[in-house]
């Protein structure tokens, strides 16, 4: 019997996935932890914005830019949610989105500090 | 690695001092058939930057574009080997992207090799890559080893060619 073992931060960072990706490249890993950093808070208050207004298509749109850094950084649970947020733009679904985005919103709520975590010596 | 040791053991037998070797050093040194001319059209910064390091750590050239367009006006400044294309982007796609590249061919014998980059993993969203003109796919998250694998694939038809200061879109 083989045994699962899950590599998952509690925000759900794959680090050993992630350092892998990165070629165990640290210099090129907080590189890319800065540049998230500036342009996640961002991306964030717009897609709430859209939320809010039910703008499907800027839905789908910054869902998606949201998906592919937090896939490019093995944030996989958040970025399964942010590929629901954008099919859910794609397919004109209004039903459900305020809901999923509040569940967006508690996935990352602890990420950029857990990030910072894996830039220090000691997170890495 | 195995480059780097080699060159260290190598140094043993030399007199005067001894050279320092980097991975600058090495990318240097490489066989210049090998590196290719990349253009990376990418919207997401972060993907953007992790292509473009991982290429130029394996001693590639690569040139950046935020979208199709841009890669579309890249294309019509400079040759490229190989042009890795984000699917999804503002402005203009990789889809449509490619088919501006595909109807510019039209009547020549030019092929520029086009390299999808899809978060879609779908078959369905790979054969409509492959139908707009793209030559093979790159899933994301890039995995090392198919980003590997396509760069030994292109690397090959480059050291295949006659010519290997020419791009290996002008060699059909």
């Amino acid at each position: 019997m083989t045994e699962q073992r899950d590599h998952s931060s509690p925000i759900g960072v794959d680090l050993p996935d992630l350092l892998l990706r990165v070629d165990n490249d640290r210099d090129l890993l907080c590189e890319l932890i800065g540049i998230f950093k500036e342009e996640f808070p961002g991306l964030l208050r717009a897609l709430q914005k859209s939320v809010a207004r039910e703008d499907l298509k800027s839905v789908e749109a910054l869902s998606h830019a949201l998906k592919g850094m937090l896939s490019g950084l093995s944030v996989m649970r958040a970025a399964a949610i942010a590929a629901r947020l954008e099919e859910m733009g794609r397919e004109g679904k209004t039903s459900g989105l305020t809901d999923a985005l509040t569940l967006f919103e508690r996935e990352v709520a602890d990420l950029i500090a857990e990030l910072d975590g894996y830039t220090s010596a000691k997170g890495l | 690695l195995r480059e780097a040791i080699a060159r260290v053991l190598g140094a043993r037998e030399q007199t005067g001092a001894i050279p320092l070797v980097t991975r600058y050093s090495l990318q240097n040194a490489r066989d210049p058939e090998t590196i290719l001319r990349v253009l990376v059209a990418e919207d997401n910064p972060v993907n953007q930057r992790l292509v473009v390091r991982l290429l130029e750590k394996r001693g590639h050239r690569v040139v950046v574009a935020g979208n199709g367009r841009e890669a579309l006006e890249a294309l019509a400044k400079d040759t490229f080997d190989l042009v890795f294309m984000d699917v999804q982007m503002p402005e203009m796609d990789g889809i449509e992207a490619t088919g501006g590249i595909r109807r510019q061919e039209t009547g020549t014998s030019r092929h520029q090799i086009v390299i999808a980059l899809t978060a879609h993993a779908m078959k369905s969203d790979r054969d409509r890559c492959l139908a707009a003109g793209m030559d093979d796919y790159l899933s994301k998250p890039i995995r090392l080893q198919e980003l590997d694998a396509i760069l030994q694939k292109y690397s090959c038809l480059r050291r295949g060619s006659a010519d290997a200061s020419e791009p290996l879109g002008l060699r059909q």
